[in-house]
């Protein structure tokens, strides 16, 4: 017990991020659309799962909310509506797979022995940091809106002029003239 | 952190207007039957014009280089230089497009509206001074582009092109957030000059966390520019996209790719500049020799031209090799020229093309110099300026880009430059010869209907040689706009 | 001498006029009128004002040029050089007019001027004619930028002006299937010369922060450790410059192992063979090895190996002239091997000789090209000498002018050719005996194969067909008028130059150019000889010469000629095969190199065969005619190994990339993904280990 509480974070932590990449990788590599997009909806439960780890609550509900409910909502319309089973068929593999593996496997290799290798200073590792403005301690959603809205107010901006660009994208390329 | 002040915001303007511009086109593309093609590229003209006259404006305005609006954003005169040139090559992309639109019948509103949100995206982009910001806006113009190359959705390969480069635009995107989260997670910070400090002290210390982040983040730009081995999307993606769109991404995405890409590397990641010569050094040689080998064996002009454009990839990157003054403006030079000699050799092929794809093959070509010959003599020069001949502006460009690698001691990638240079010429030459040396069946003048297209083609030439006669006077343009600037590794 | 830029400007006002504004709208004779009358003015501007004025003038009096500058081409900006030190590096587009350069256009104006006349009588009845004019008038205006130019980029400028209108006009004959090849054959291999005349231009800038000669020179006289420095590659600075230098000379002057574009080029119409292809463009590396004499004297190996490379190209082509039966071809091949004794004159150090034999060679091999261009134009376009004969009744002018310059080539005494080629001799036999020893075997050969044309085409019976001999007539005053004005200069433009014996010092060229070639250590450039010993070495070529003579006249001179000459192919007909294929150094070249890449480039267009499929298929073919061609003689001449393997990677490099471009778009993602892990890779390796 004692073990939990100490460790509590750090197992959940490897829980969440085992959950992560395993539900990502059945993603790619089921054959029913439908088993993907239910997958899908596990990986990004358990990245939200990571957030709350981290303290970013409003960040967390966020993306329940917006991948888990509105966007998941949205691949099973398009699923059942443009009946994707018929997928089953369809080769998900090209002739390149080993090779591919390999340099996956290497790579993620190479990455992990570096970032073992890394020592993070403490500073990183507090939550409090992502909470605090000027010094005053403030709740998790002023903390995000104090972030968007100033440090990252342009970015922002740019972001909506992105999400028009893609809006545009669709309907240009889904009408039929 | 202070906040941002609202006057901050005016220094925006130009971007702001071009994007309203943008929208304005989508919101009557969409009324009734839509905007007609002319209207619409009338409106954006107006819209590019406004925001260049806005751009010189804003540099009265500021502190240059400065940076504003929470340090994501500076005005500088690099960034005032890149946007007078991705306006100048947008509106003759607009040129380009006018009867091309018109003759594939398809909707003129939303095309010239995209064509200006990704310019708003590259304007944004080459002003960005913080790495999120960077991305978001290399974002904007990279969707936008994929959406212009899939605009004939009812060409074949217009559609494939568009997928191919959206997905392969996307594992790009990724490796380079995932490069940019890893310089965050070794710097805790993501501002370009922040940046340049913390990785001087991680330098030092030997990380490696900062070192994967930094490859990661470049091989993302490599991509954006087309360098070997990062360019294997473009010959498909230019064969497939309407050749405007491919005029659009070889030059204006291109120049603004290579803009940002110094900028991250001059001022952001300018303590690793031992490094990440290397990379680069490999990367351009390899982009030259690939570039120019692969082209020898092309028949399809547009195909060839993605090719050389891979090529001339190489030879630019020499700019950002030398990692000094005369690199920068080096640079600047070449992809000024190569914009004007660029859109000027796709502008002939659009020409060519009566309707769909026709125009392509080099067979196309035969007799040219007879059915064309204005059209011809344009594009001999725009050839000769590809292959970097005299006296024209392809010609200096390459001169100050071989000069400055020597000088900055990379005399054997200059040598690799030179030779490709040398083997470039056989295939921009099979062009002339079929232009002027070969016979075709038809001897029919061609009919030079669109003033327009025309008019752009001629003004590309006539720059080209200008800049080949007198190129003083650019070259003091690009030196006067990096002078403000605090460089940090010059 | 202030119009000196009028005299580039001239001839490129003549080249937009008739080619860009009067564009098929002006009649034959306007445009004789612009095309002859721009050439005219700048010759008479030259001639009558500009040299005269020069040399009646202070910079003149003082041994320097008398500079021009125009504009500032590119403005100063701070380049660092080599030595640490930053330069404001600027270039000018100016002129430069000093005795070399004023030789030069001299040279080009003269010569080109009567050309341009001739022209009208020979292009007359072709159409095109305006398009011809306008690209001769471009090449005139080209040439005289890259003669006066004052800096090496400005000589670049022209340099590559004058390549794109031997382009142009070789592939004059468009529709015909030859000539557009031998066009691209041309610049291509030019441009293989052009990168090295480019880096050693980056050279020169990195090191002295300039490109223009005078400054350049005057550094290096005042300190020249600058050049014996190390620089790249193992050599120094001189070595390195000089090697590049000349690197381009041997592509623009034809010299081995870049000559093989000047034959060829014989396609394009023949006065345009006797301006470009003999009396100026190919004579623009000499030039240039002169110019930039200073290099080369630090660079005593490099020197070597300029000599070497002449001499060897000197003898090499004059063997192939012995067995050509095209009229152009021993010319182009003469052309050639004359070129060589310029380039070995110049390697041994005397480059005011390098350039008499330049001035003098523009006189006689103008007036052979001319000459046999009269003779083509008489009998109706046929180039093959054993369907021509007896032709001397019938051409009276062409005859004797011919006659002229043969004799000039040959070094029948006194006249132009034997001056200059005497000289070269005799400065060979000081340098090394070798030399010497092959270029008085060339100068027997060139005496025997001139002859042998000289026989071959005007002596004897005519050997065509009846209607043809009926056909046969003497070319129009407007032809006949540039040989003689040519001829006479084939005789007497020799004696500006006369060698030294002694006391007599008739060399006025000599020490005209004095001030642009003297030594840099000070002392003068050639220790003379002794009058003997010169007057021995005189005698000796002028007997190798007559013996020349003596065999084309027992072989070639009786009314049997033909039959004598093929006895003696009969007699010796390996030889004889491989004389008349060229050393089948263009079969080789061809195989490998162009036909290979044509091929490929064609192939590759319906590339579904597999990879391995063609390499083998194409592989065992080139190796084939490769291996036919090698298996008699030549396996000696493995220069073009390297060529061959050129070709070979060229094909190889563009197969690969073209197999990795497979449309497949995971494929492409895994390139990506390589490319990505090899960079990461490489930098944690390179991290670990430091």
């Amino acid at each position: 017990m004692d073990f939990l509480l100490v460790n509590g974070t750090a197992l959940l932590f490897y829980l969440f991020a085992a959950l992560a990449v395993l539900s990502a990788i059945l993603v790619v590599s089921s054959r029913n659309p439908l088993h993907s997009a239910f997958a899908l909806l596990v990986s990004f439960l358990a990245v939200a799962g990571l957030f709350f780890l981290r303290h970013a609550e409003f960040l967390a509900v966020v993306q329940i909310f917006v991948y888990g409910g509105g966007i998941m909502v949205l691949f099973l319309f398009v699923i059942m509506l443009v009946n994707l089973h018929r997928l089953q068929d369809a080769k998900i593999y090209g002739m390149q797979w080993p090779a591919a593996l390999l340099l996956a496997v290497l790579f993620i290799g190479l990455v992990s022995w570096v970032v073992a290798g890394v020592q993070f200073s403490p500073a990183n590792l507090s939550p409090a940091a992502l909470v605090s403005i000027d010094g005053e301690v403030v709740g998790n959603v002023e903390a995000v809106a104090w972030q968007l809205y100033q440090q990252y107010l342009l970015p922002f901006e740019i972001a909506s002029l992105f999400l028009l660009v893609a809006m545009i994208g669709a309907v240009v390329l889904a009408r039929t003239e | 952190m202070p906040p941002i002040a609202p006057q901050e915001f005016w220094l925006l303007v130009p971007e702001i207007v071009l994007a309203a511009f943008g929208m304005a086109l989508l919101v009557a593309g969409s009324i009734g039957r839509g905007i007609g093609g002319r209207m619409a590229a009338a409106a954006s003209l107006v819209g590019l014009a406004a925001a260049a006259v806005l751009v010189v404006w804003t540099q009265g305005q500021a502190t240059m280089g400065a940076p504003i609006l929470a340090g994501m954003f500076v005005l500088d005169g690099f960034a005032l230089y890149w946007k007078v040139l991705f306006l100048v090559a947008t509106a003759l992309t607009v040129f380009l497009s006018v009867r091309f639109i018109e003759d594939g019948g398809y909707r003129a509103g939303e095309y010239y509206s995209l064509l200006l949100l990704a310019t708003t995206g590259m304007m944004l982009m080459v002003s960005g001074f913080n790495l999120v910001s960077i991305w978001i806006s290399l974002e904007l113009m990279a969707l936008s582009s994929y959406i212009l190359v899939g605009y004939f959705k009812f060409e074949r390969r217009s559609n494939e092109a568009s997928l191919k480069y959206f997905i392969l635009g996307a594992l790009s995107s990724g490796i380079m957030l995932y490069g940019i989260s890893l310089l965050y997670g070794a710097t805790h910070t993501l501002a370009l000059p922040a940046l340049a400090g913390s990785l001087s002290v991680a330098v030092l210390q030997g990380d490696l966390l900062s070192t994967v982040g930094w490859i990661l983040l470049a091989v993302g730009l490599f991509f954006k520019v087309s360098a070997a081995p990062f360019h294997v999307w473009t010959p498909d993606v230019y064969v497939g996209a309407p050749t405007p769109v491919t005029g659009y991404l070889a030059v204006a995405s291109k120049a603004a790719a290579f803009a940002i890409l110094v900028r991250i590397f001059y001022q952001g990641l300018a303590p690793l500049v031992i490094d990440w010569q290397i990379v680069v050094a490999a990367v351009a040689t390899l982009s030259m020799i690939w570039g120019n080998i692969a082209a020898l064996t092309q028949r399809n002009v547009k195909r060839m031209l993605a090719y050389s454009s891979i090529a001339h990839a190489g030879y630019i990157l020499m700019g950002v090799l030398a990692a000094s003054e005369t690199g920068l403006w080096a640079l600047m030079f070449y992809l000024l020229a190569y914009t004007f000699f660029t859109l000027g050799a796709f502008g002939t092929v659009i020409l060519l093309e009566r309707r769909e794809y026709a125009g392509e093959t080099l067979d196309d070509y035969a007799g040219l110099a007879r059915r064309a010959p204005f059209l011809a003599a344009c594009m001999l020069i725009f050839l000769l300026a590809l292959t970097g001949i005299p006296p024209t502006g392809g010609f200096f460009g390459k001169v100050y880009l071989f000069a400055a690698a020597i000088e900055a001691g990379w005399t054997w990638v200059a040598v690799i430059g030179v030779l490709t240079s040398a083997i470039s010429l056989y295939y921009y030459m099979a062009v002339v010869v079929q232009m002027y040396f070969k016979d075709s069946e038809e001897i029919t003048p061609i009919p030079m209907r669109a003033p327009g297209l025309i008019a752009a083609i001629g003004f590309c030439a006539v720059v080209t040689v200008i800049l080949g006669l007198l190129p003083g006077i650019f070259v003091n343009l690009a030196k006067s706009s990096i002078l403000p600037l605090a460089w940090n590794l010059l | 001498m202030q119009a000196l830029w009028l005299i580039p400007l001239l001839p490129f006002l003549g080249a937009f006029l008739n080619g860009v504004v009067l564009r098929n709208r002006a009649s034959r004779p306007v445009v004789t009128g612009i095309a002859v009358g721009s050439v005219g003015l700048t010759s008479a501007l030259a001639l009558f004002y500009v040299i005269p004025s020069y040399l009646r003038s202070a910079e003149y009096a003082a041994g320097h040029g008398f500079e021009q500058v125009l504009w500032v081409w590119l403005p100063a900006g701070a380049l660092k050089l080599t030595s640490g030190v930053f330069a404001d590096f600027t270039v000018d587009f100016a002129f430069l007019l000093d005795p070399l350069s004023a030789v030069m256009i001299f040279v080009v104006t003269f010569v080109g001027f009567w050309i341009h006349v001739y022209s009208v009588g020979y292009m007359g009845h072709e159409e095109g004619y305006q398009r011809y004019f306008a690209y001769l008038n471009l090449f005139m205006g080209a040439m005289l930028l890259l003669v006066l130019g004052n800096n090496f980029l400005v000589m670049f400028i022209g340099w590559e002006g004058v390549g794109l209108c031997s382009y142009l006009l070789i592939g004059y004959y468009y529709k015909e299937e030859f000539p557009p090849f031998a066009g691209r054959k041309a610049f291509i291999v030019n441009r293989i010369g052009d990168a090295g005349f480019l880096m050693a231009l980056f050279a020169l800038a990195a090191t002295f922060g300039t490109l223009r000669y005078t400054e350049i020179f005057s550094q290096v006289a005042e300190n020249p450790a600058i050049l014996q420095s190390p620089f790249a590659m193992g050599l120094t600075l001189a070595s390195f410059v000089a090697l590049f230098l000349f690197v381009g000379a041997t592509g623009k002057s034809a010299q081995i192992p870049l000559y093989v574009w000047l034959p060829d080029a014989m396609a394009g119409p023949t006065p345009v063979s006797a301006l470009i292809h003999a009396a100026t463009m190919v004579t623009a590396g000499v030039y240039m090895v002169a110019r930039a004499n200073i290099v080369y004297q630090l660079a005593p190996g490099v020197s070597g190996v300029v000599a070497v490379i002449g001499c060897l190209t000197a003898i090499f082509a004059a063997t192939i002239a012995l067995a050509q039966t095209d009229i152009k071809k021993v010319l182009a091949y003469s052309t050639v091997s004359q070129l060589g004794y310029m380039f070995l004159a110049a390697g041994v150090g005397a480059y005011s000789v390098a350039i008499f034999h330049l001035m003098t060679h523009a006189f006689f091999k103008g007036l052979l090209f001319l000459g046999s261009g009269s003779v083509i134009h008489a009998v109706g376009g046929e180039q093959d000498m054993r369907r021509m004969g007896g032709l001397r009744k019938m051409l009276p002018v062409t005859y004797w002018t011919f006659v002229a310059g043969t004799m000039a080539i040959s070094g029948v005494p006194i006249l132009s050719g034997f001056v200059s080629k005497d000289q070269i001799l005799a400065a060979a036999f000081e340098s090394h005996k070798i030399l010497w020893v092959v270029g008085l075997m060339t100068a027997g050969l060139t005496a025997f194969y001139m002859f042998r044309l000289l026989y071959m085409t005007f002596h004897g019976e005519f050997r065509g067909t009846q209607e043809e001999r009926q056909h046969v007539h003497e070319s129009p005053p407007v032809m006949t008028l540039p040989l003689i004005v040519l001829a006479i200069g084939a005789v007497i433009s020799g004696w500006v130059g006369l060698p030294r014996l002694g006391e007599w010092d008739w060399n006025w060229f000599g020490r005209f150019l004095e001030p642009v070639v003297h030594t840099v250590g000070g002392h003068s450039e050639a220790h003379h000889a002794s009058v003997g010993l010169e007057l021995t070495l005189m005698a000796l070529s002028v007997a190798v010469a007559a013996i020349g003579i003596f065999f084309a006249w027992r072989t070639y001179g009786g009314a049997q000629g033909l039959v004598a000459g093929e006895r003696w192919a009969l007699r010796f007909p390996g030889l004889h095969r491989l004389l008349v294929n060229k050393y089948y150094v263009d079969e080789l070249y061809d195989a490998t190199v162009v036909r290979g890449t044509w091929a490929t480039a064609r192939d590759l267009f319906r590339f579904d065969a597999g990879f391995i499929d063609g390499f083998l298929v194409n592989g065992s073919r080139n190796v084939t005619v490769a291996a036919a061609y090698l298996s008699g003689f030549f396996d000696k001449y493995v220069v073009d190994g390297l060529v061959n393997l050129i070709g070979w990677i060229l094909q190889l490099g563009s197969r690969v990339f073209r197999r990795l471009q497979t449309g497949v778009v995971s494929q492409y993602a895994m390139v990506i993904a390589v490319g990505m892990f090899v960079l990461v890779f490489f930098y944690v390796v390179v991290a670990l280990q430091s």
